[in-house]
């Protein structure tokens, strides 16, 4: 359904350009031009029409004279074949009448306005005095808001792939001793690239660059064996493959490795290969359904993807179409990447602060920037601030991760483990702003003791990018508004970028830009000033917002976040892995073979295992001790590690075996470290153990290292919720469209507790949760 | 499909504890003090029903009140008022559903609220306090409109619950509407000054649809199309706006509106099917204003038309179906939603084969008695997107009435085994299945220990058992 306010710009949109008499496109009424000979039956006709009887009849004899003068004025009147005759008119002006009083100004005031009234007899000159005056259409869209239902123009220009794919000439699939010679497994498949060729990709593989280079989400990828993992889900924009004019000097091809089939491969300025790249990342398509078979052309799709690879699993997409759309990257960014990569010459690594209003492209942005950056740096630090679409992590936490490998998917694509992190507990700061700025302090302090000059024991003598600086990328959210430009602010101050690229929003401000800022120490605002910013020497890089396609594409923000969520949750990471002040440790697969009902959970002995649990979170202050264990059940936790000594331990466990205090303070984010989150599927009831202490054992389930839970000892439990999705059971779903899901994990659905299926019981009022609404228009604002 | 909603209680069973604890005992001040500690538990694991909110909100300063805790009237009254305030708002705000705002009073009449709580809201946010017996009043008998609107009916579904108001007729609206688009399409120089009588009757309409969606919570259940697409939880809106919107087609549909009343005024283009220019001009506007606002216009639209010619096949002695003429029109309706609307479709639901299965759909083995100059089948002619694909369709429909009468004998066995693998081997070449479980193998082979103090792994062959989130199993 179209919103409101989208109803009312489309209105807009149409009043605008339309003014009544211009527009040669008639939407509304189509008119008969008018005829000569018609005319005068249409006029008898009029005038042998009954009078309508109204009271204001006579009001308005009076000022006949004047009105017939405005129709003289007026420049033309158009009729339409009048085939009605007065059979059903009767009422229906009757009931105008009576609506007239209602709706219309006062008689007195409508008098004097009137042009020409129904109820006078027509003046029928003007129709004869200019018989070949063309007809002018009737644009009725003017007068109704949300008539224009237009398309937003899909951007057909061109092919997305001009590859033209032939087998044996610029395509070529191994066979095993092929492979074994170049030094690849099987299978794979060589792709040789013209000067002109672009692919258009979806779907997931690996790519590996053999000779010259390829430019890919904003970075050069060199020949190299190495692999690197492509995601090109249709819920984001696809990435291009193009090669790049710079021919790079190093091939690592070599006629003696070829065998003669493959010898014409040489021809190719550009040859890459493609190959499998199994992760089951399809499968989070099928537990949380929105996203699914998003790695595969939909139904509607299959004849624009052709799959010419012989790669299970990838595809190349030739004709944009509605809901597939390839990455454009706007010429503003481009021009912006390219500043940066020229000025590596700097002695401190610099930071880059993205920032702009939601759904214009920061994240995609600042992926873009990371992976430019890694053509120059060994390292790049990311400090991801927008806790509702986090790029690593799940939501709900201020993360500083340290990238050393490019991007190329998604975030749900690359779930990380964060080098340094806060838990906020909600996709907004909204509710805790302070922690947030704190825990933000806390990481760029972090970052500039520890890692923007990072002690390394020795550098890699291969590699030739600058390995002994870490420049750091800044993401923020796109809460612009209100408190949230006070918090941008105190951000900004705190990173203090050398360069600020700042995506301008198409401008519709309902806010002032900026409301003068009173210096109250301890509040937001109290850091910023606007000397502070002006003093600043740090560049400034506008850039256009690229169209929110995800929400064109039909996925929501939430949606984003649930699949975030149930991607991290499934993830797998190495399990004795612990991702220290500078290694990036990425899950490459997931295990979607069960839903996380069926995944076998820790379990945690609560006296023995934690130190604390925390809640935080608006009017989490009211759960009482006695309570704690049903909010804790099903909830998701961040996992905290807190410095010695810096959480109270003596009050251990009550009666309830879990140690939970009314009104805790989250941990301090200078003392503490969030190493990710859990999902607590269970809480078993208190147990009295051999110290005759009564003691909970909490089930969960974390993808996290074991080293990492070991440190551990205090649960955040805040405003995140585990989506839906996670906890349904996607064995028992049918595969029908549009068939309900059934049971959960041998649990009949209606029994599956704390779920409601279907709507609120008949009679029930109030069962709806609040719902806001910004959407509401009064009667004047049409 | 339709997601379940997150709740916090495991079964009724505790809701109903709580209900009682609140209810029960008007003095019981802990047990009132218990189910304030209950939903604020609840509160912090997800968002509460807006009756459950508005519930403790109240019953706070209600304990607060007997226990005499606060320092100042001033805070007490602050808090009913805060609490009054919410409750109405939060009760109000999901009925909101069109594109203006509705007055508050009338929806809090629709609902069965006492409308001085609408009076009292009114008050406490922008006029002067109201005393504190009022206040106590009004969070008496909030507390008892809960009982019996929200905790009753959700604990026991088998009391009827007062029907809600009537919806009030559109006819008159609609007709007025024509009779001031005639007007206006006669001549072009009286827009500007019946444009605010058009633009307040097509928000008059806006408002009975709204007013629609409201009554649409009782009568949900004979509801003739679902979207299937949305996973959202907006899908209740949708019901209750397809809802709404059906009730309006069919106003459209009756004689009068869409299809002129006078037999010698459906005049028709008999080459293109579409309704005369003096139809359009006057309805086009009206439907191209309610796609605007509601985007699932066209296909209740025309599954209502097609329904329509439909029922002419079965029930001969309808007042509309001895009508030849209105019939055709309805025809020449659905081909110009058609070439309007096509276009402007979700390309996940073309409404041309949205309008089209539909028509198959109905046809059943109908077909194949019926002529082909029979209004379904002109209905077809003008659905199909070109004359070869009618020939193919019609040819089909026809065939399948035929073989619908073949006897069974067991060589379709193998013509269905056959069928079956020329089906599959249609299919686009996909991940084998077993692929998706390779990586499963690698976790659970691994590190079956955790050295962590208190951590342990519970596995299947050691007792544990898979089981809903939130259920613990030892």
């Amino acid at each position: 359904m179209l919103s409101a306010v989208a109803a009312r710009k489309a209105a807009l949109a149409a009043q605008t350009p339309a003014p009544l008499e211009s527009t040669p496109t008639a939407s509304g009424s189509s008119p008969v031009p008018p005829r000569n000979g018609t005319s005068k039956r249409r006029m008898s006709s009029k005038n042998s029409r009954p009078e309508p009887k109204k009271a204001k009849k006579s009001s308005t004899a009076p000022k006949v004279t004047q009105n017939t003068d405005d129709f003289k004025q007026q420049r033309d009147v158009i009729m339409v074949r009048d085939s009605d005759d007065g059979t059903e008119d009767d009422d229906s002006e009757a009931a105008m009448s009576m609506y007239e009083k209602e709706t219309l100004p006062e008689p007195e005031q409508t008098t004097t306005k009137r042009a020409w009234s129904p109820s006078q007899p027509v003046a029928d000159s003007s129709d004869e005095e200019t018989p070949e005056q063309d007809p002018i259409p009737i644009d009725m869209s003017s007068l109704f808001p949300g008539m224009s239902t237009s398309k937003s123009s899909s951007s057909s220009d061109g092919p997305l792939s001009t590859f033209q794919p032939i087998i044996d000439q610029n395509i070529f699939s191994l066979n095993e001793s092929e492979c074994n010679l170049l030094g690849l497994s099987i299978p794979t498949t060589l792709v040789g690239l013209g000067t002109d060729d672009s692919i258009c990709l979806l779907g997931t593989c690996t790519l590996t660059v053999l000779q010259g280079s390829v430019t890919l989400s904003g970075t050069t990828i060199n020949p190299s064996l190495t692999k690197y993992p492509i995601f090109a889900p249709r819920s984001s924009p696809l990435p291009i493959l193009r090669p790049t004019f710079i021919s790079h000097p190093q091939s690592i091809l070599n006629a003696s490795t070829l065998s003669p089939r493959l010898q014409p491969i040489l021809d190719f300025r550009t040859v890459i290969v493609i190959q499998e790249n199994r992760t089951s990342v399809e499968g989070l398509g099928r537990i949380c359904r929105t996203f699914e078979g998003v790695f595969e052309p939909s139904r509607w799709q299959k004849s624009s993807a052709q799959a010419p690879f012989s790669i299970p699993g990838v595809y190349m997409i030739t004709q944009p179409s509605k809901d597939l759309h390839a990455f454009l990257v706007p010429p503003t960014w481009s021009d912006a990447l390219d500043a940066i990569s020229n000025r590596t010459e700097t002695i401190v690594a610099g930071t880059y602060i993205v920032k702009g209003p939601k759904n214009s492209g920061k994240s995609t942005f600042a992926r873009m920037l990371v992976n430019r950056l890694l053509g120059s740096y060994r390292r790049v630090a990311y400090l991801e601030c927008d806790v509702g679409q986090s790029e690593f992590t799940p939501g709900g936490m201020v993360a500083l991760n340290v990238i050393s490998n490019p991007l190329f998917g998604p975030p749900f694509t690359h779930p990380t483990l964060a080098n340094f992190a806060h838990f906020i507990g909600s996709s907004t700061p909204r509710s805790n702003p302070s922690h947030y700025l704190d825990a933000i302090q806390a990481l760029i302090e972090v970052y500039r003791l520890d890692i923007q000059t990072p002690a390394l024991e020795s550098l890699d003598e291969v590699d030739t990018r600058i390995q002994d600086r870490i420049p750091l990328v800044v993401n923020t959210m796109g809460w612009t508004k209100g408190l949230g430009a006070d918090l941008m602010h105190k951000i900004e101050s705190l990173v203090d970028a050398t360069r600020v690229f700042d995506i301008q929003a198409p401008v519709r401000e309902e806010y002032p830009v900026s409301a003068p800022v009173v210096p109250i120490t301890g509040t937001y605002g109290a850091h910023y000033s606007h000397a502070d910013m002006e003093s600043s020497t740090a560049a400034v890089h506008l850039l256009e917002p690229i169209t929110s396609f995800s929400t064109t594409a039909g996925y929501t923000a939430a949606d984003h976040r649930s699949l975030t969520i149930l991607s991290y949750l499934h993830a797998q990471f190495p399990l004795d892995a612990i991702p220290g002040e500078l290694e990036q440790i990425t899950a490459h697969s997931w295990d979607t073979s069960r839903p996380l009902c069926a995944v076998p959970p820790y379990e945690i002995d609560c006296s023995i295992a934690l130190d604390k649990i925390v809640l935080t979170g608006a009017g989490s202050e009211d759960v009482v001790e006695a309570e704690i264990a049903q909010v804790l059940n099903a909830a998701i936790v961040g996992l905290v590690r807190c410095e010695p000594g810096t959480i109270d331990t003596q009050q251990s466990c009550t009666e309830v075996g879990i140690p939970y205090t009314r009104q805790h303070q989250t941990p301090s984010p200078a003392s503490s470290n969030c190493v990710g989150i859990g999902l607590i599927r269970a809480v078993s009831p208190p147990k009295v153990n051999a110290e005759g202490r009564a003691t909970t054992h909490l089930q969960m389930l974390t993808p996290l290292p074991h080293p990492l839970l070991a440190q551990s000892r205090v649960l955040v439990k805040g405003e995140l919720e585990l989506p839906v999705w996670g906890m349904l059971d996607f064995r028992n779903f049918n595969e029908g469209k549009g068939v309900d899901p059934g049971d959960v994990a041998g649990v009949e659905r209606e029994k599956v507790p704390f779920l409601q299926w279907g709507k609120a019981r008949e009679g029930v009022i109030g069962a709806e949760r609040r719902k806001v609404r910004r959407n509401l228009m009064r009667k004047g604002q049409m | 499909m339709r997601l379940p909603r997150r709740i916090p209680w495991s079964s009724l069973a505790e809701l109903d504890q709580l209900c009682i604890s609140i209810y029960a005992d008007d003095s019981d001040v802990e047990a009132k003090i218990f189910a304030i500690n209950r939903i604020s538990a609840w509160k912090a694991i997800t968002t509460l029903p807006n009756a459950i909110e508005s519930t403790l909100a109240i019953l706070v300063v209600i304990v607060q009140d007997q226990k005499q805790l606060y320092s100042s009237s001033l805070a007490l009254r602050q808090s009913y008022s805060t609490a009054i305030i919410r409750l109405v708002n939060g009760l109000v705000d999901p009925l909101q559903a069109g594109t203006y705002a509705r007055s508050i009073i009338s929806i809090a009449q629709q609902l069965g609220l006492p409308t001085w709580l609408v009076e009292l809201r009114h008050a406490a946010t922008h006029e002067d306090l109201p005393s504190l017996d009022l206040l106590r009043e009004a969070s008496r008998q909030s507390m008892a409109w809960l009982l019996h609107n929200y905790y009753l009916p959700t604990l026991n579904p088998v009391i009827a619950h007062q029907a809600l108001t009537p919806l009030r007729p559109l006819a008159p609206m609609l007709k007025l509407y024509k009779s001031t688009m005639k007007i206006v399409t006669r001549d072009v120089s009286l827009v500007a000054q019946y444009k605010p009588r058009i633009i307040n009757i097509l928000r008059d309409i806006e408002r009975w649809i709204s007013e629609a969606k409201v009554a649409a919570i009782s009568s949900t259940a004979d509801l003739e199309y679902a979207p299937t697409q949305s996973f959202d939880d907006n899908v209740d809106g949708d019901v209750k706006e397809i809802w709404a919107l059906e009730r309006f087609s069919d106003c459209l549909m009756e004689k009068g509106m869409l299809v002129p009343l006078s037999k010698k005024k459906r005049q028709y283009s008999s080459d293109a099917l579409l309704p005369s220019k003096a139809s359009i001009a006057l309805w086009e506007p009206l439907l191209r204003h309610v796609h605007g606002i509601h985007a699932q216009f066209p296909f209740t639209l025309c599954r209502r038309l097609v329904s329509i010619i439909l029922d002419s096949i079965t029930s001969q002695e309808g007042e509309n179906y001895s009508d030849p003429s209105y019939l055709m029109y309805t025809i020449c309706w659905t081909s110009w939603a058609m070439q309007t609307w096509n276009e402007t479709s979700p390309s996940y639901l073309d409404l041309r084969q949205d309008a089209l299965a539909n028509l198959v759909k109905g046809l059943r083995y109908d077909s194949a008695t019926l002529s082909s100059q029979s209004f379904p089948f002109v209905l077809l002619r003008c659905l199909a997107p070109g004359p070869r694909e009618f020939e193919t369709i019609s040819g089909l429909l026809k065939l399948q009435s035929m073989s619908a009468r073949t006897v069974w004998s067991p060589r379709h066995l193998d013509v269905m085994q056959e069928r079956q693998t020329l089906l599959q081997s249609y299919q686009i070449p996909t991940r084998p299945a077993s692929q998706n479980t390779v990586s499963v193998t690698t976790n659970t082979s691994i590190s079956r220990e955790i050295s962590a103090l208190g951590w342990r792994i519970l596995q299947e062959q050691k007792g544990w058992k898979c089981c809903p989130i939130g259920v613990y199993a030892d």
